[in-house]
């Protein structure tokens, strides 16, 4: 074990300070729900062409079964998806279509609790170090494990877009910096020692690859106690400045690797698989404890809630269970930076990679926008003359006018992957895909700075993105 | 405290529901009248700079930052300029500030009403920057007819802030440069400060003053007493800006303020303010040790005379009409740094930098392709 390469970041992006709303600190179990609404389509990042749209898997209960806690309830061994399961034991009530909250719609399984929360009897394998790398990735795949991430944890059963084998370098991904959230840093505290054992499941699952670790550089205590507890030569822990977007795949592994993710690419091209803290714990549940992936870590934040804090919350519970908007606001699901906004609190649900749920309170219109100091705004700019050690406020308005650009630059400084964003968005806006491919679009990640930079207030993001759907009707 | 913001957010509607309706009863009236809801609609968006529009797509997340804060900044950057040209040419200033901004402002919304856009912020900090780069004795009428031309022909033909390919201030000013050289380079006053009197308040300056008095002689900037005369302005006078110039353009002192300011908000690129001082001390110094002859005054001369910091200042950081990237900004602002030394001495305008940042502007969408950022993603395998 070694720390290496002192504390790196990379060109680009943009310090958010600590913002008002943030989770307390303690972890909140939350109950399991009444009722769970469960969508069986498996949501990726869409990047590009080189990415496969993630499958549905075929429902294998039906209207009327009993179901319990951690039941496969629909699996398709075939198409690139993990099983999906039963999060609480009761009746499958309906099973129907609906809009999937990131687009295109989709199967829901919707169960109603019968309060027992009856768990299925899995094997337990309180030493796991004889088994194999197939036996730990079969586990891994049937407790739903593998759908974590982004491409998912490749195994026999066509779970990730790697090919098992290819891969050399496990990324454990302990560094989250999109503001809001920080669900991971409690998962660090209260569940080190399951951490430590996932990432050493991970590992050997993966058949014994070099493991590096991405972690915030503010955790000393973390990293001498992973120096302790982790003492072989096969992981190395990499101090990163917490510099958003940090946690992105393609950014981290260049920063901690110098590994280039092609255009559009994944991480497992270049022959690196990035799982985060939330894989490692539910791997050890998995694999000690015979329990399936059925709840998570939530970082449920924002101005406009009474309570934000770092929610235990079963996958499939519906948000209007436990967000309790204090004043109208507007709910996102997925973050801030990329989520989508929820209109109905009551349809939508949490899902397997939910890592944040942000309420934030709607802007109130103000006299003195130009000329006040502004000493908790947030801003890439230093107009406002904030009071460092002061929470930011954060709200969900525009905060200026449309305007055409006036070429700034602040796009192209912030972007991480030195992209030209507001060239790029012009020619996607005019439909020249010819120079959008010529410019690199595959390469953008999508981590939203160049739109939450713009003084004119330019969708930036959004054209890219249109852009990129273009293209890929475009090539069919 | 909580009573308080309620209260003025409670304001803030009611004055923004106000003229709201007024907005509405003027577009439906139609015709004429109708045309006015701009001028309205602008007032809307200069009072309540913060709207309360709220964000469509991801992010939801947004910066603090509006295109009016953002335009603010450069006039903040001028306020203490404008009253260091009070202070060595009196009141007048004011004056040409005044006719600049109301010529300007007419000249854009005419247009605004004719093509029936928005009102945009831009338009303030042309007035500003084109009226505080005038010498202190143009007649007012020049003002007018410079800024008018600045803001139809130097922006809105082009399609208005964002569009326009020169930078619309120095556009006015080289006009003004061309149609009536006599007026813009030869009626330089000496600052009223010179005037001592025996009033006990003439530490005042031009506070006490309207106008030098009408005979009073006038003098040469310190270019060109170093080009015909070969004597050189002390240094604390170029410093401090005790010396004769265009209105605002001479104080060094403030103007390094300024740019703590400017560059230290972002809102100026320090690639671009910096890079074209150095350019500039750099090119001179080399000039002038090859061939002293042709190219007088030092180094640290150059970088002290004429307009040359202003408009490193505030006319080169001119967002719309400099590159985007970084590496193009260094090369723009090392060409116009080059331009401004060649210009001031090898022709007859020894107050160069006008002329270098319009051909400096006229690189920049070549810059922007030759410079693109280079992507970090590898090579895609096939």
């Amino acid at each position: 074990m070694a720390v290496v390469g002192g504390l790196s970041t990379f060109k680009g992006g943009h310090y958010f300070g600590d913002f008002e709303g943030r989770p307390k600190s303690d972890l909140q179990v939350f109950r399991p729900p009444k009722r769970a609404l469960i969508p069986l389509r498996q949501q990726g990042f869409i990047r590009g062409e080189h990415i496969k749209t993630w499958a549905e898997p075929k429902a294998l209960v039906a209207v009327g079964d009993m179901v319990k806690t951690g039941q496969i309830i629909a699996r398709d061994d075939e198409a690139l998806c993990s099983p999906v399961h039963a999060t609480i034991s009761g009746k499958v009530t309906a099973i129907e279509s609906q809009e999937h909250p990131f687009g295109e719609s989709t199967q829901v399984v919707i169960i109603e609790s019968d309060n027992k929360d009856d768990w299925v009897e899995l094997d337990n394998h309180a030493d796991f170090t004889g088994l194999s790398a197939d036996t730990l990735s079969q586990i891994l795949y049937e407790t739903g494990v593998t759908g974590l991430g982004l491409e998912g944890f490749p195994s026999a059963f066509n779970s990730g877009m790697a090919e098992p084998g290819s891969i050399k370098h496990l990324v454990i991904n302990a560094i989250q910096t999109e503001p809001f959230v920080d669900g991971d840093e409690d998962l660090i505290y209260d569940e080190f020692d399951k951490l430590v054992t996932g990432i050493r499941i991970l590992r050997q699952a993966l058949g014994n690859v070099e493991v590096h670790i991405g972690i915030g550089w503010n955790k000393p205590r973390i990293i001498e106690e992973i120096e302790t507890r982790i003492p072989q030569e096969w992981c190395y822990v990499h101090p990163l400045k917490d510099k958003y977007p940090q946690g992105e795949d393609e950014v981290l592994l260049r920063t901690i690797l110098d590994l280039s993710v092609p255009a559009g690419g994944v991480p497992s091209q270049v022959g690196a698989l990035v799982c985060d803290v939330q894989q490692a714990v539910a791997a050890y549940d998995a694999v000690l404890e015979g329990k399936p992936f059925v709840e998570r870590v939530v970082s449920v934040s924002g101005t406009a809630l009474q309570n934000p804090s770092n929610m235990k919350l079963r996958i499939g519970t519906p948000l209007n269970d436990f967000i309790k908007l204090s004043e109208d606001g507007s709910t996102v699901l997925g973050g801030v930076m990329r989520g989508v906004k929820v209109a109905d609190l009551k349809v939508v649900s949490v899902l397997r990679d939910t890592k944040s749920i942000v309420a934030l309170k709607h802007p109130r219109k103000a006299l003195t926008a130009v000329s006040e100091p502004g000493f908790r705004r947030d801003s890439y700019t230093n107009v406002y003359a904030v009071i460092p050690g002061l929470t930011k406020i954060a709200d969900d308005g525009l905060h200026g006018m449309d305007r055409a650009c006036v070429r700034c630059g602040y796009c192209f400084d912030v972007c991480p992957q030195n992209l030209a964003p507001i060239t790029i968005a012009d020619h996607a806006k005019q439909d020249q895909l010819e120079d959008c491919k010529e410019l690199d679009i595959g390469a953008c990640v999508e981590c939203g700075l160049c739109s939450y930079v713009c003084p004119s207030k330019i969708p930036v993001m959004t054209l890219i993105q249109e852009g990129k759907a273009k293209i890929a009707e475009e090539e069919g | 405290m909580k009573r308080l913001q309620d209260l003025h957010h409670n304001l803030a509607d009611k004055i923004d529901n106000g003229l709201h309706s007024l907005e509405e009863g003027l577009r439906k009236k139609g015709g004429f009248v109708g045309r006015f809801d701009v001028i309205v609609e602008g007032v809307r968006d200069a009072v309540l700079g913060g709207t309360n529009k709220t964000v469509k797509q991801a992010p939801y997340l947004r910066d603090s930052i509006g295109m009016q804060r953002y335009m603010i900044m450069p006039i903040v950057v001028c306020i203490p300029l404008l009253l260091m040209a009070i202070y060595l040419y009196g009141w007048r200033t004011m004056v040409v500030v005044g006719v600049t901004y109301a010529f300007g402002v007419l000249a854009e919304l005419i247009f605004v009403m004719v093509r029936k856009h928005e009102i945009t912020e831009g338009v303030l900090v042309t007035c500003m920057l084109y009226a505080l780069f005038l010498p202190p004795t143009i007649p007012l009428w020049m003002v007018a007819v410079g800024i008018v031309f600045a803001v139809v022909v130097g922006k809105e033909i082009f399609g208005g802030t964002g569009y326009n390919i020169f930078n619309v201030a120095i556009v006015g000013r080289a006009f003004l440069l061309i149609s009536f050289p006599v007026e813009l380079t030869t009626q330089w006053l000496e600052p009223l400060t010179f005037a001592a009197s025996s009033d006990s308040l003439s530490w005042l300056g031009g506070f006490l003053h309207f106008a030098s008095s009408p005979d009073a002689a006038t003098t040469a900037t310190p270019l060109q007493l170093m080009k015909f005369e070969g004597e050189v302005t002390p240094f604390l006078d170029l410093f401090l800006g005790i010396r004769a110039g265009s209105l605002g353009e001479s104080s060094m002192l403030l103007m390094l303020i300024g740019t703590a300011i400017l560059v230290g908000s972002k809102i100026a690129d320090w690639r671009l303010t910096v890079v074209m001082m150095l350019s500039i001390g750099a090119f001179g110094q080399f000039f002038n040790l090859l061939i002293p002859d042709v190219f007088r005054g030092d180094g640290l001369f150059m970088m002290m005379t004429g307009g040359a910091f202003y408009a490193a200042l505030l006319h080169i950081t001119d967002p719309v009409t400099s590159c985007m990237s970084q590496k193009g900004k260094i090369i723009l602002a090392i060409l116009v740094g080059l331009l401004t030394v060649l210009i001031r001495n090898l022709t007859g305008y020894n107050e160069g930098v006008t002329f270098a940042i319009l051909i400096g502007n006229m690189f920049v969408p070549l810059l922007d392709r030759m410079t693109l950022p280079k992507s970090f993603a590898g090579e895609a395998k096939t």
